[in-house]
């Protein structure tokens, strides 16, 4: 039985890597605004698939 | 920006192409360093993919940041614009200088760098105008990145090389700010009194003064 399970665990894991290599990679920078960025999701929600583009607007208060 | 510019109803206007969206960079700061932020305000251009197609550095009143918006969204007079232009033309020094000041506000030093060199060694004389302007720009980069010593020496340069040049009593007062910010308090008050010596007009004689006093004041 506990051979069973050990089998069918290694089974899943093999799968699990193979469907993680398949899927496509995201853009590094992409990802990396919509981690930095609050704003990015609603800006997404706003259609960012179209040809729009984004204001980033830095500024201090010091 | 916020009170004048981003409230004006034409800037609201193009909200329809532009997404605006706002950064403290204290707080969000690794999101600032991404993009190379040095100065305020700055409006960073990005593509959804969060690809930079341009910036503007500095305040932009309305009837100034529409049209700068404009050409930035038509790819005109951006990095790649000035890029594509100077591979045609790779002798013009004013598309060189205008490609290296958009890395220097980058904050691709490097770069910057390379293409200011390369008009100062094409001009040595500067007689297009340009090779003053690198100067002082090297200078203020050197400046920025705290490298004092070759902050200072770009501004000699600037004064021996150019004396002529408009940019000559800049030049002038970058010195002893330069030492000042170095810590060097005694030459920073012998340069500043030179300066106002030499320069008995000019508008910055207030600031000058301000200067020196708190850098006796241990302030500076």
């Amino acid at each position: 039985m506990t051979r069973l399970v050990l089998i069918a665990a290694v089974i899943l894991l093999l799968v699990a890597s193979v469907v993680q290599a398949q899927m496509p990679e995201e853009d590094s920078a992409d990802s990396l605004v919509i981690a930095w960025t609050n704003g990015f999701s609603e800006a997404q929600a706003q259609g960012l698939s179209e040809n729009r583009v984004i204001l980033l607007d830095f500024y201090t208060d010091s | 920006m916020d009170s004048v510019t981003f409230t004006n109803p034409s800037v609201a206007a193009i909200s329809k192409s532009v997404i605006f969206s706002k950064y403290n960079a204290e707080v969000d700061s690794q999101f600032a360093k991404l993009y190379g932020i040095t100065g305020y305000p700055t409006m960073v251009i990005v593509k959804p993919n969060g690809a930079e197609i341009d910036r503007l550095v500095g305040f932009y009143p309305p009837e100034d940041f529409i049209p700068a918006l404009f050409d930035v969204m038509q790819n005109r007079n951006t990095l790649d614009d000035y890029l594509t232009r100077l591979a045609n033309y790779p002798d013009s020094a004013a598309l060189r200088m205008e490609v290296a000041e958009k890395y220097k506000y980058r904050s691709q030093s490097d770069v910057a760098k390379m293409h200011y060199n390369f008009i100062i060694d094409s001009d040595r004389e500067n007689l297009l105008g340009y090779s003053d302007d690198c100067l002082l720009s090297l200078g203020q980069m050197e400046l920025k990145a705290k490298n004092y010593a070759d902050a200072v020496g770009y501004f000699e340069m600037m004064q021996t090389e150019y004396p002529a040049s408009e940019l000559f009593e800049e030049a002038n007062v970058y010195v002893p700010y330069t030492l000042m910010k170095a810590g060097e308090k005694k030459k920073a008050i012998k340069a500043f009194e030179a300066f106002k010596k030499e320069f008995p007009e000019s508008e910055d004689l207030e600031w000058v003064d301000e200067q020196i006093v708190k850098i006796k004041e241990g302030k500076n």
